[in-house]
């Protein structure tokens, strides 16, 4: 079963939306990231909530002060494989501040099949395919992501992670948070950084010396 | 030292003999314009063309005098030498318009294959010539057609047994199919025959004579699925008509009747007679007299007649005119008029009934070869007016000239492309002008007459009239006083003084009178005017009102749309009754939120809106501001309102409508503003107290404030196509840029102002005071 997050700051058709997802696809299940203040608040409800892709509302600045463009701006900035699309009332060509791909935007409208309407069918089972493969390609990299997490893993036992620290920090957080890492005790991650920092900061303070002395 | 004396004859190249041909008869229609051209020079009285779509095939017959072997051999098979150059009256009187002796080329530039049948009274000949022969370097003597005696009917020839379009073929066999005629078999076509070439071709042939030579010659144009109505061709004529000018140039007169059918008094008929001035004589004139008139050549300013005789019909054609001529010179209805140029043609010319090319063909450079635009150009006064004359445009004038080979100095020009030009065409030129300009006499007469009238009728304008008329004569009086001479009796003046010795002067009572009525007069047009913009205004902003909202009003049209396909899907799939009810609950709920929003826009065009009336503005906008803060609560944005019971204004309801709906439609836009930190709450202020004899209104909101771009000239918005808006996000301003344009066009209707200064300061929110006061207060 994947997990297809939805982010409205009005969610009233919610429900709908479930409902009908779940009559036309098994695999697939609709879950409500809501109760959050800030766009931080958001990507962590979706660590929480193991969400394998995104369905976000445009026009969110009445209640959050940002719109859902900016929101997946910030979303791929942290998860970059993650495939999110933006759901809108109004018609898809007047977003155009250029953040997401117009392949990427979708009707609310999709939902409505007008009492079994053969084209609204198609349409809605086209979307739902296109869900159900970005969540596919989600899991599939994140599994491929693994095999690097345990080799960086292994380099930082060493004390030999260096400049890959920001990346084994990134899988180490997605992974982890899919529950398909086991979890490091957080001062292992810490005192690692610390220890490290000093480290240079020791070494910085010998080149001087060295440097004073010629 | 001569020698061996011998003759050696010239020749010429079968190829040469074959382009010369194809030169003259360039295109289709000429092609088919000769066909037709030689059936009627032999006294056919029907020609029929059928293109057979099955067998890709053009069948021609007529039933004309057909050929004797003598003529198929020394005119028919000799190229240039027609029988028609010397004798061109046919046996029934027609006179016979070919003489060039290349008509037969007409039948190269259709097809490769003819195969001809002509009977005459000497019996029938079969000729089958295959134009692909004159190709190579034949010598045109070496090229052969074969003859055959033959004792097949034309119809047979035709196969008309056998043709697809039996109703056609039906009506043709009832045709006058006698002893005589000739038929055609054309294979191996050189164009494609499509609808669209029918089309072109029909029209050509429509024009191709003038419609009263149909009654003794018919021609039948038609394909496979051509109906009969379609397929029997009428000459292209004008029904309805505003003047019908017919004239006739005998030796050394011109005769010229004119007919007016444009005029239509109804029950005031009597009364215009008597006030415009129309004696009996003209009342006849309008009653389908026609008004007649002759002209020596003399008169007309020629020296003789270089031409012979001819004769012609003009129809003057309106397609168009404002209503405030209608009314003033009491045309009869046009209504629903086509350009009939472009199917009739122009001014057209008829040599012996066959149209000669391209005079008057619309689209053609020739269409207007009397030049009537450039002159209408020189004089473009209108028809009822005293000074310069009134000329007819190109397109409202077109009919038929008729002239005849027998005409001199008129011939054609020698690609079969007009007439020569020389003196002869210039005079028919100049003939047709002087008649045209008789007919604009004519019209203007009447339409002087009947402006006159209007005027009179108009009684500001008669005065007007008075007293420019005693202006005229008092400056006339001064230059005389100046001049020391004795005043001469002027024309008599109505309240001149009758003493001469006194100079000309208005009673000061009528120009008091005449002043107030102008001012009235003004002031009502003015306010009709007003009226007419504020309406415009109204509209406008509704249509700013309507775009703010347009993503709630499409959310909830989808909301109810879910709504309603979750009930079915309920009801269907899961038989789960107790959801498809909420869902339908919920759907006519969301149902309910239109309700404010056709509150704020289509009641804001309201007919009791519009009149203007003295307001308690309290009273009158106390409904107004409860549905703009339904809206605006579902939007969850605060309305703060507080208005003095006890301000009176003289206003329409809708004006101080589009100044707050204006305003909020700004807030609301700047509240949507995507920034780097949400918004800390939406809330609007409005406060409207008495101010002097008018209001105050003082206006803010806790938005994000105007854009950089005004912040440091606030006063820049007030301007049209100034907008800030940044809806759903989109990179360019896609606010209308005419609402706060509308607001301060309000302002100064009511002699207020807006002071915008406070935004300069403030780091957000959006502040505006209007006052409203003044003359309308």
């Amino acid at each position: 079963m994947y997990r297809v997050g939805y982010i409205d700051d009005e969610p009233t058709q919610f429900e709908n939306y479930k409902r009908s997802l779940q009559r036309r696809c098994n695999d697939l299940e609709l879950v409500l990231i809501d109760d959050c203040e800030s766009k931080q608040d958001i990507l962590d409800k979706i660590y929480e909530k193991r969400i394998d892709v995104l369905l976000i509302d445009y026009k969110m600045v009445k209640n959050y002060g940002f719109n859902g463009t900016t929101l997946i701006n910030y979303i791929n900035d942290s998860m970059r494989d993650i495939q999110c699309f933006i759901m809108t009332a109004v018609d898809t060509d007047q977003i155009t501040d250029g953040l997401v791909a117009t392949r990427d935007k979708y009707s609310k409208n999709i939902f409505d099949t007008e009492a079994g309407d053969r084209k609204k069918e198609e349409e809605l089972s086209d979307f739902i395919q296109v869900l159900l493969e970005s969540a596919k390609v989600f899991q599939v990299r994140r599994q491929q992501k693994v095999e690097r997490y345990r080799e960086l893993l292994e380099k930082k036992r060493r004390g030999e992670l260096g400049a890959d620290e920001e990346e084994f920090l990134e899988l180490y957080k997605v992974l982890s948070s899919y529950g398909m890492v086991e979890k490091l005790p957080k001062n292992m991650l810490d005192s690692e950084f610390e220890e490290r920092l000093q480290r240079i900061l020791e070494l910085g303070n010998t080149i001087i010396a060295e440097h004073r002395e010629k | 030292m001569r020698k061996r004396a011998r003759e050696i004859e010239f020749d010429v190249d079968a190829y040469t003999a074959r382009l010369i041909g194809r030169e003259n008869v360039s295109k289709l229609e000429g092609a088919l314009f000769e066909i037709v051209k030689n059936a009627y020079d032999a006294d056919a009285s029907v020609c029929c063309l059928y293109y057979s779509n099955t067998e890709d095939r053009i069948y021609i017959v007529d039933n004309g005098c057909g050929m004797k072997e003598e003529i198929l051999r020394t005119h028919w098979m000799t190229i240039g030498n027609s029988s028609k150059k010397n004798s061109y009256i046919s046996q029934n009187g027609r006179v016979q318009t070919g003489a060039k002796g290349i008509g037969r080329f007409a039948l190269d530039r259709i097809s490769d294959q003819c195969n001809m049948l002509t009977i005459s009274e000497e019996g029938g000949l079969e000729w089958v010539v295959d134009w692909r022969d004159f190709d190579g370097s034949k010598r045109i003597s070496e090229v052969k057609a074969r003859v055959y005696d033959t004792e097949e009917s034309l119809l047979e020839h035709v196969g008309i047994e056998s043709w697809r379009n039996r109703a056609v073929a039906f009506e043709i066999a009832k045709c006058n199919f006698g002893e005589t005629g000739t038929a055609f078999r054309l294979d191996s076509l050189h164009d494609i025959w499509d609808e669209s070439t029918m089309n072109r071709l029909r029209n050509h042939l429509e024009n191709l004579l003038p419609p009263d030579v149909t009654e003794n010659f018919c021609i039948w144009f038609f394909n496979d699925s051509t109906k009969i109505e379609d397929a029997l061709i009428t000459s292209a004529n004008v029904e309805t008509y505003d003047y019908r000018i017919e004239f006739q140039v005998t030796a050394n007169l011109v005769n010229i009747q004119i007919m007016r059918n444009e005029f239509d008094f109804r029950r005031e008929e009597r009364e215009v007679y008597t006030e415009a001035g129309f004696d009996e004589k003209e009342q006849a004139y309008f009653h389908g007299e026609k008004r007649e008139e002759s002209f020596t050549m003399e008169e007309i300013g020629e020296k003789e007649n270089f031409i012979g005789d001819f004769g012609g019909v003009l129809y003057f054609y309106k397609i168009s005119a404002n209503k405030k001529d209608q009314k003033r010179f009491y045309y009869k209805d046009f209504t629903g008029r086509v350009n009939l140029a472009k199917k009739f043609g122009g001014i057209k010319i008829y040599r012996d009934q066959f149209r000669v090319r391209p005079y008057g063909e619309y689209g053609d450079n020739d269409f207007d070869w009397l030049e009537l635009s450039a002159r209408r150009n020189r004089s473009p006064a209108g028809l009822g007016k005293e000074n310069g004359n009134w000329r007819v445009g190109s397109e409202q004038i077109l009919g038929t000239v008729s002239i005849s080979r027998k005409n001199t100095n008129l011939e054609d020009a020698a690609n079969r492309n007009g007439i020569q030009e020389g003196i002869g065409f210039s005079q028919l030129k100049r003939i047709l002008l002087f008649v045209i300009s008789e007919f604009e006499r004519d019209r203007q007469f009447v339409g002087r007459k009947l402006a006159r009238y209007a005027d009179k009728k108009d009684q500001l304008a008669a005065e007007l009239e008075k007293m420019r008329q005693l202006a005229e004569a008092r400056k006339v009086w001064e230059a005389e006083q100046a001049s020391g001479k004795q005043p001469e009796k002027t024309e008599k003046v109505e309240n001149q003084p009758t003493k001469s010795n006194l100079p000309p002067s208005a009673n000061p009572e009528d120009v008091m009178n005449l002043v107030e009525g102008m001012e009235q007069k003004q002031a009502e047009e003015l306010e009709e005017l007003r009226n007419e913009n504020k309406m415009l205004q109204t509209l406008a902003t509704t249509g700013i009102i309507t775009n703010m909202f347009m993503h709630e009003i499409r959310t909830s049209t989808n909301n109810i749309g879910i709504e309603l396909n979750a009930a079915y899907e309920a009801m269907e799939y899961d038989h789960d009754v107790e959801y498809a009810l909420q869902n339908i609950l919920r759907a006519i709920r969301v149902k309910k939120n239109f309700a404010s929003w056709f509150g704020i826009t289509i009641e804001s065009i309201k007919k009791d809106k519009r009149r203007r009336k003295r307001h308690n503005i309290q009273a009158m906008l106390s409904q107004y501001m409860n549905t703009w803060r339904d809206i605006l609560d579902k939007s969850a944005t605060s309305l703060i309102y507080e208005c003095d019971p006890d301000i009176e204004l003289w206003c329409f309801e809708f004006d101080i409508e589009n100044i707050i709906s204006n305003l909020i439609a700004n807030s609301l836009a700047s509240f949507d503003r995507e920034m780097d930190r949400k918004l800390e709450k939406r809330e609007i202020q409005l406060n409207i107290f008495r101010f002097g004899g008018g209001l105050s209104m003082e206006y803010q909101d806790s938005g994000w404030g105007l854009i950089p771009k005004y912040k440091k000239r606030p006063e820049l918005i007030l301007e049209p196509f100034e907008s800030g808006h940044h809806f759903d996000g989109e990179d360019e301003d896609d606010g209308t840029g005419m609402g706060m344009w509308i607001v301060n066009r309000t302002i100064s209707e009511y002699n207020g102002n807006i002071d915008l200064s406070k935004n300069r300061e403030a780091e957000t929110g959006f502040f505006a005071t209007i006052i409203l006061g003044g003359q309308n207060v």
